[in-house]
């Protein structure tokens, strides 16, 4: 069997530090191979996703030559890592990653920092609302059936930051206890913390508050492997370039393209992309209310959390 | 919200299912000024979206001169420029007025047109004769050769054609079922977009015989014959009428979100969705990817441009590349990328056509009907082949190759959807 070669067009800033390293095949999809290397979750990808674990292939390259990474590849096939490419052993296949451009979330966030301005809440609410429109027009509506959680474990998030002053922040137990809610490879629950974490972290580094929300020893041990490798590297404000064009129009007063940003993320998984906006959404609401002279008590964060997610 | 989306699923249905039923028939030709009512005076038409003088690509410039060089208006390319700089030529899109042109897509009062017409829903569509590979008009030429070969076309072409469709159907009242011969040539090994090769024979066997007992005389039946014979794009433009009939019974549906144009200008890409009207969704057009003809390469590459992705919105073209392997040699990449670039095309649309399928796979359907709602949810934009004109305006084709459009001027028009429909 001939030896197949791509040629990746982004890498993520994480993949150089695993060079050395061997690894296994863990999920394989169409266009998306996760890998396991080294403690970290690796994504190739065909999709234009960067990501500081991302490796993107130019699409049509990749068609050309693969079509179908399910036909292509072998599970649980070792993959080893080296200086200038990615070799999976049994599958033949070699993602080349010299000369490809890094993705860093570290040089995308120095462009918005000392310039972070932020939205303010009205217009928040209103461009959330229509983005939870658009995703059921789509039929890739949030279910009412998580809301309670949803809503309650923002609101104790939003209380742990309103009355702590402390650099690290431990994600409350109410946050955490729903963790694996819902069906799939990223359970929903997990969708909607990663969303809200990828975007709240980032954002609580970049107004300089140098508080982070952090989480206690083993957590993430009661989801599914690959939600704990992501929502691990959201924690640690590892976002991908969608959330982090979300941030992006938050933080430079965009409030007509932040719709937009918010949009692009519904391609992801099947409903992944709009629990993933719902908790970036919550994110940027609870930076702008925290952002208030006098942030609002619980009980008015409540209602805006709720008239933003109920009334679609 | 449920009932919306209940009335979206029907309002496609009813789009596709009409896109599907349609029934285009070459009819007649005739000079463009005298059927499309709106080309008056000293107005031309072109592809894509509207786009002004300053805006404007260097080929779809170079037809707009080539055009009016053509038309008399001037008798320099500087004349012709400064006409069009100061807005005493006007130029405005094709679509709105039913007309298809491939590539600039410029279409003048005098020139030629095919005349297509679908007795189904009762609309009719137009376009221009296609005048061959290399420097052409459509590609932004403007040479004593470009004008020359279209004098040549009004002088005997479109004669001998008028003369022969009008011969034809006095045997086919309807005129020529253009639906058929695209149906049969996607099982030949063509996909009806930059592939005609099965086409044009078949077109050339269906016409032969009313070419020849049109009454016109032998030397201009041998040169038409041997142009449409050398020429294996020539069915293009009458591909790209019966589509635009197809997704204009497509338009205009209320709730659908089912797209019925897709076209480019060189600078900018644009879409209607059928629930949406007439309105337009814009973004940049893309440079394709492809392969050079000697001399030339990507940097001289002009973004993507021409009415012809109507071929796609129909559900032909790029969309069913799988059923044209051997297309790969004119626009590049390998046999597997054009399958499964027609398998990707399904998880965008709405459904298989009933009438256009491909052998390859097991005669499915061909995808039919892009969904923006199915583009936002996956991602994916559709992707087609096309050809590839040079930047600069009077030079013409460069190569072909593959081309992904952008995704915003979906996201547009699903946020314009969801404002219209109060949703």
């Amino acid at each position: 069997m001939k030896t197949v070669k791509i040629k990746a067009v982004v890498v993520g800033e994480k993949i150089p530090s695993l060079k050395g390293e061997k690894g296994k095949t863990l999920s394989i999809f169409r266009n998306t191979v996760n890998v396991h290397v080294k403690n970290e979750l690796i994504t190739i990808t065909a999709k234009s996703i960067s990501s500081p674990n991302n490796v993107n292939l130019d699409l049509i390259e990749f068609l050309k030559h693969v079509t179908d990474f399910r036909n292509k590849l072998v599970p649980e096939d070792t993959i080893y890592v080296f200086n200038e490419y990615i070799s999976f052993q049994k599958s033949r296949l070699l993602i080349h990653t010299s000369g490809s451009r890094i993705f860093s979330v570290k040089d995308e966030l120095r462009k918005l920092r000392k310039k972070c301005r932020g939205i303010n809440t009205n217009e928040l609410r209103a461009a959330s609302k229509e983005f939870l429109r658009i995703a059921a027009i789509i039929n890739k509506e949030i279910s009412t059936e998580f809301l309670p959680e949803i809503i309650d474990s923002s609101l104790s998030i939003y209380e742990v930051l309103l009355n702590s002053s402390k650099p690290r922040v431990y994600l409350p137990k109410e946050a955490l206890k729903h963790l694996g809610l819902g069906d799939g490879l990223t359970p929903a629950y997990d969708d909607f913390l990663g969303g809200l974490l990828g975007t709240l972290n980032p954002l609580l580094s970049l107004k300089g508050s140098r508080r982070i929300l952090v989480f206690r020893g083993n957590s993430l041990n009661k989801t599914t492997l690959i939600s704990k490798y992501l929502l691990a590297s959201l924690f640690k404000g590892e976002a991908n370039n969608l959330i982090l064009n979300v941030l992006n129009t938050y933080c430079m007063n965009k409030h007509e393209a932040l719709l937009d940003k918010l949009i692009d993320l519904l391609q992801l998984g099947h409903s992944s992309g709009t629990y993933l906006g719902v908790g970036s959404i919550i994110a940027l609401l609870i930076d702008s209310m925290l952002l208030k002279e006098t942030p609002p008590p619980i009980s008015t964060a409540r209602y805006i959390i709720e008239d933003v997610l109920s009334n679609y | 919200m449920s009932s919306i989306k209940e009335e979206i699923e029907k309002a496609n249905k009813i789009a596709t299912g009409r896109l599907m039923d349609s029934e285009p028939h070459w009819v007649d030709m005739d000079i463009a000024e005298k059927v499309i009512k709106t080309l008056k005076g000293m107005t031309l038409l072109h592809a894509g979206p509207p786009v002004t003088w300053e805006r404007a690509s260097g080929p779809l410039k170079g037809a707009l001169i080539g055009a009016a060089i053509y038309e008399g208006w001037a008798d320099t390319p500087e004349k012709a420029k400064r006409l069009l700089e100061t807005n005493e030529i006007k130029f405005i899109p094709t679509h709105p007025h039913n007309v298809v042109g491939p590539m600039a897509g410029v279409v003048s009062p005098s020139m030629p047109v095919f005349i297509f017409h679908d007795p189904k829903f009762g609309n009719y569509a137009y376009s221009n004769m296609n005048e061959g590979l290399g420097k052409v008009l459509r590609y932004g030429a403007y040479g004593d050769e470009v004008i020359n070969r279209l004098k040549w076309m009004d002088r005997v072409l479109y004669p001998a054609l008028k003369a022969t469709i009008k011969e034809y159907r006095k045997d086919n009242p309807k005129g020529l079922n253009f639906k058929n011969l695209i149906a049969q040539a996607l099982h030949m090994g063509d996909e009806c977009h930059n592939r005609y090769t099965a086409t044009n024979a078949l077109l050339l066997k269906e016409i032969s015989p009313y070419l020849f007992q049109s009454g016109i005389n032998k030397k201009d039946i041998i040169e038409t014959y041997r142009f449409i014979a050398n020429n294996i794009i020539f069915p293009l433009n009458m591909g790209m009428a019966s589509a635009k009939l197809m997704s204009l019974a497509a338009h205009n549906i209320k709730y659908s979100t089912i797209v019925t144009v897709m076209t480019r200008n060189g600078t900018d890409m644009g879409i209607w969705v059928s629930g949406l009207g007439n309105e337009w969704f814009t973004g940049p057009s893309p440079v394709p990817k492809g392969v050079w003809f000697p001399g030339y390469s990507q940097k001289d590459a002009n973004p993507d441009i021409g009415d012809s992705s109507i071929t796609e919105t129909a559900g032909f073209g790029g969309f069913a590349m799988a059923a044209a392997p051997a297309i790969i040699s004119y626009v590049g990449s390998t046999v597997e990328y054009a399958v499964e670039n027609t398998r990707r095309m399904y998880e965008i649309t709405y459904t298989k056509h009933k009438y256009f399928t491909i052998p390859y796979l097991n005669f499915q359907g061909t995808p039919t009907g892009v969904d923006v709602r199915k583009v936002i949810a996956t991602g994916i934009t559709p992707t087609i082949n096309t050809g590839i004109a040079h930047k600069e305006p009077g030079i013409g084709q460069v190569g072909a190759g593959i081309v992904t459009f952008p995704l915003d001027p979906f996201k547009t028009a699903l946020k314009r959807f969801a404002e219209k429909y109060g949703l």
